[in-house]
Order: structure tokens, then sequence, then C-alpha cells
């Protein structure tokens, strides 16, 4: 069941999509936040809802904006779709062949000099596609290239990965 | 007759143009494609469609609606997965046209699941006011919450709550019951989601549509609208379970002030007779549509 979210939930919100991201805070100044156990979900303000959250025992919005993954918190590919123009770093973006390797193999190496390691938006030639893991190269491992791992949401993608698998 | 289930075969002095409904049952469904205003513009979701060699049509009345020639798969691109669009069958995407709510409005989708109404409704009130968006069963909630992640909806709240114990403390302005039926509109000779052995249960399914219908005109405000879809031919589904809840004297009916190709309710059948405002719901059959068979009733909460 959805609850408020607290202030531990709300500078995780700040910390992926504002710090990280780049979206400016009043973006998100008309969303109110609410929480399942590792979620944090978003819907728009309104005096309607306010008066519905005190009445019904409601399961989750229409949109998840950040989940947690261990101890880390990651942004959902539907938040980056979502908010997607207001990115302003953070963004990996590939060609139409790049990302199309990207969701034949799950993941694509690299070096992105400009990125942090970390969880990502990527950018394809339609706009932002939804959310990868950089990881920076090790070269005393071997690992001499970054690497960039999906992290669209597989039981929705992976058809679309299959269909352009046997394409190829 | 060779291929139809006795459940449709009934119909049989009820349709106008018997040869062209059956002859309609034996074709596939077109591919329809409703273009999701809340994460494209309208031209860019067209010039994907161009990219890919895909033609299209607009059905009657459905401007949104993108029937589609050229498709290999609709969940197959990446404009489905960039929540471009919605597939959605003609005759699905009219019960959120007619009921049309207003920006800013109040809305309860009460059998929510799949969701494709749901995200049609936060499209049509343009991403403002609320919906809340129930449905009954936890598998189909996850099903439901997945379109509308995809499809970026912002304006929803979900529930899981049994339709007819619907918490009654908040008033609607808009409420759509698009109930759970026997399916007999989705019927086709090589494929569709009829189950013959739900059309056995019409008694029961005509019961708990009744209830869900009047549990919207207990939660919709007075002067509020309430939508009641089903895909069923069935008159004991639609005309039959509408009738019965205006005779409780709470609503009445409203015209459907929309072009569509549909034909006016029953006002009797098989011994049966309903009130006469039922003529201004509205049937919707395979051979007028070339989509699924379909049912809307549009009521309005007077007391």
């Amino acid at each position: 069941m959805l609850s408020s979210a607290g202030p531990a939930e709300a500078h995780a919100v700040r910390t992926v999509l504002v710090e990280r991201l780049g979206i400016a805070p009043e973006v998100l100044a008309d969303l109110r936040l609410l929480c399942t156990s590792n979620v944090v979900w978003a819907i728009r303000k309104s005096d309607a809802l306010e008066e519905a959250l005190d009445i019904f025992r409601a399961e989750r919005t229409g949109l998840p904006l950040i989940r947690r993954v261990g101890k880390h918190w990651k942004p959902t590919t539907a938040a980056l779709q979502a908010f997607g123009e207001h990115l302003t770093r953070g963004i990996v973006t590939l060609t139409a062949v790049e990302l199309e390797r990207l969701l034949i193999q799950g993941s694509l190496r690299g070096t992105r000099a400009e990125l942090d390691e970390g969880y990502v938006a990527i950018r394809g030639p339609e706009g932002i596609i939804g959310c990868g893991l950089y990881l920076n190269p090790i070269p005393e491992e071997g690992k001499v290239e970054g690497l960039l791992r999906s992290q669209l949401p597989k039981a929705q993608w992976e058809p679309f990965g299959r269909h352009l698998r046997e394409q190829t | 007759m060779i291929g139809l289930p006795q459940q449709i075969g009934r119909y049989r002095g009820l349709v106008e143009d018997w040869d062209a409904f059956v002859e309609a049952l034996h074709r596939p469904v077109p591919t329809d494609l409703r273009w999701n205003s809340l994460a494209v513009e309208r031209n860019r979701f067209e010039e994907s469609l161009q990219r890919q060699g895909i033609s299209w049509a607009h059905p009657s009345g459905s401007p949104d609606l993108y029937r589609v020639e050229g498709m290999a798969g609709p969940g197959l691109t990446l404009a489905y997965n960039l929540g471009w669009y919605q597939p959605q069958g003609y005759t699905s995407t009219l019960p959120p046209l007619i009921l049309s709510p207003q920006p800013g409005s109040r809305v309860l989708d009460l059998c929510a699941a799949p969701g494709g109404k749901t995200s049609q409704l936060a499209a049509l009130m343009g991403g403002t006011g609320l919906i809340v968006a129930n449905d009954i069963s936890h598998q189909r909630i996850s099903i439901l919450a997945a379109n509308l992640e995809r499809l970026g909806v912002l304006n929803t709240l979900i529930c899981q709550y049994r339709g007819e114990n619907f918490p009654e403390r908040f008033a609607f302005d808009y409420v759509l019951v698009d109930a759970p039926c026997s399916g007999q509109g989705t019927f086709r000779v090589d494929g569709g989601t009829f189950r013959p052995d739900a059309a056995d249960a019409l008694e029961f399914l005509s019961a708990l549509q009744l209830r869900l219908l009047r549990k919207a005109l207990q939660v919709v405000r007075p002067g509020g609208r309430v939508l009641y879809s089903t895909c069923s031919y069935a008159p004991e589904e639609d005309e039959a379970v509408v009738s019965a809840a205006l005779e409780e004297g709470t609503a009445d009916v409203l015209p459907i002030d929309l072009d569509l190709p549909g034909q006016p309710g029953l006002t009797e059948w098989a011994g049966a007779t309903y009130l006469p405002e039922v003529a201004h719901t509205l049937r919707f059959w395979p051979h007028h549509t070339d989509s699924w068979g379909f049912y809307c009733a549009l009521l309005r909460r007077t007391g």
C-alpha cells in the first residue's frame, strides 16, 4: 500500500533525478511523491488527490520514479522517458546502430570519459530510451573499455530485442 | 452456421445482414493503434509509422486511432516501448470517447485492467485531474500498472477493491464501468478471446454487472456521468442491465452524440422488454466496425 514519501525518499529523488541527471527541481515540484517498500512513485498534485489518499487504499500510481536496488536507488525507464526533455546530464547518446546492438546484446562496450560510473539515461535518435548502468574501464583487470548495461524493463523490452536479433 | 457457437448463432434474427456478420467473424481483426498524446506529438508518431513503411486510416469518429497496414507485430517496435501508442481495438476506444471526461475532472475506472481505456482517459484529460483505476485482480493490476508505466500516465492512482465494495465517500465526475462479461464480441472463427463457458454464465454475469453499475451510480456525483460498456452481444449483459439500473430511479440515459457506426439498443428480446430510453444506447457489430462487438450506454445520475 502507498504511503507518503519521507525525507529519505525525497532526498533519494533529488540525488538521482536532480543531481545526477540534471532535472531542474521545479520540473518535479508539481509531483506528489508516494512510496512502497522499494519504490518511490509520482503522481500530479491536486486537491482531489489529497482527498482520495485519505479515503482509498491505493496500491501504486501510474509512474514509478526510482527503485531501490541494494543500497542504491535506480531511476526507472518510465521516469526517464516521462521527463526526458528535462535531462541535462548523465546521458549516453547512441547511434541507431549502437542502440540496436544494446537492445540485442543487453550491453555495449565503449569508454565514456564524460560519465561517472552509475545509472545513466540512454538516448537514441528518437530521444530518451530509458535507464542504463555505466561501468568504468578497469585497465589493471584488462577491462580497457567501459561497459554500458541495459536496465530497460526486461519483460517489456525483451520481445523487441528478440525480434531485432531474428532480423539480423 | 458452421463454426459458430450456439451463443453467437442465437442472434440470427437480431443482426441486420446476417451473412455480412458471419463473414466479419471469419476475418481477423485489423491492427489498431491509439496514438498516446501523453508521450509524443502526433507528427513524430506518424513519421515513425511512415519510416517503417506503415500506412493507416482513421476509423469513424476516432481521430487518435490508426488502423495500420504492414506492421509485423504491434509490440515489436521501438515506438511501442517508448509508449508512443497503445494497441487497442477501435470499439474498445469508444467508451472513453463517449464518456469524454473534461481536463481536471475526477474519474473512476471501476474495472480498469489491462489499462488501455484508463490511459486513453488520461490522454483525453491531458494528463490533468485524477483517475482512480481499480481492478479486483492482483495479477491484472500488474498488467494495468505495466501499461500505465509504459505510457507515462501521471494522474492515476491504482486500487484493488472488489468493484461492488468500492468506497463511497469520494464523489466522481465520471465513472467508466467496462464490465467483466462473456466476451462474445471477441469471438472470431479463427481466434479471439471469447470463452464459451463464460457465455454459459449469463445469469451470474448480469447480476454482477448490475451490482457494478449500481455502485458506479452511487459514487458519481449528481449530474455526473457513467459509461457502461461490455464486449458482449448478449442483451442479458447489456440492455437488461441498463434497464434494471434505470428502474431504480437514480439515473437517465443520455443520447450518444457522436458520429459512430452503432445501432440503437434493443427494447425487447426473447420475451423480455426493456425501458424505451434504452434505445439511446449503442450496439456495435463487427460487420459495421471491422472490430470487436461492443455495447455502450451513457448514463447521468439524477438523484
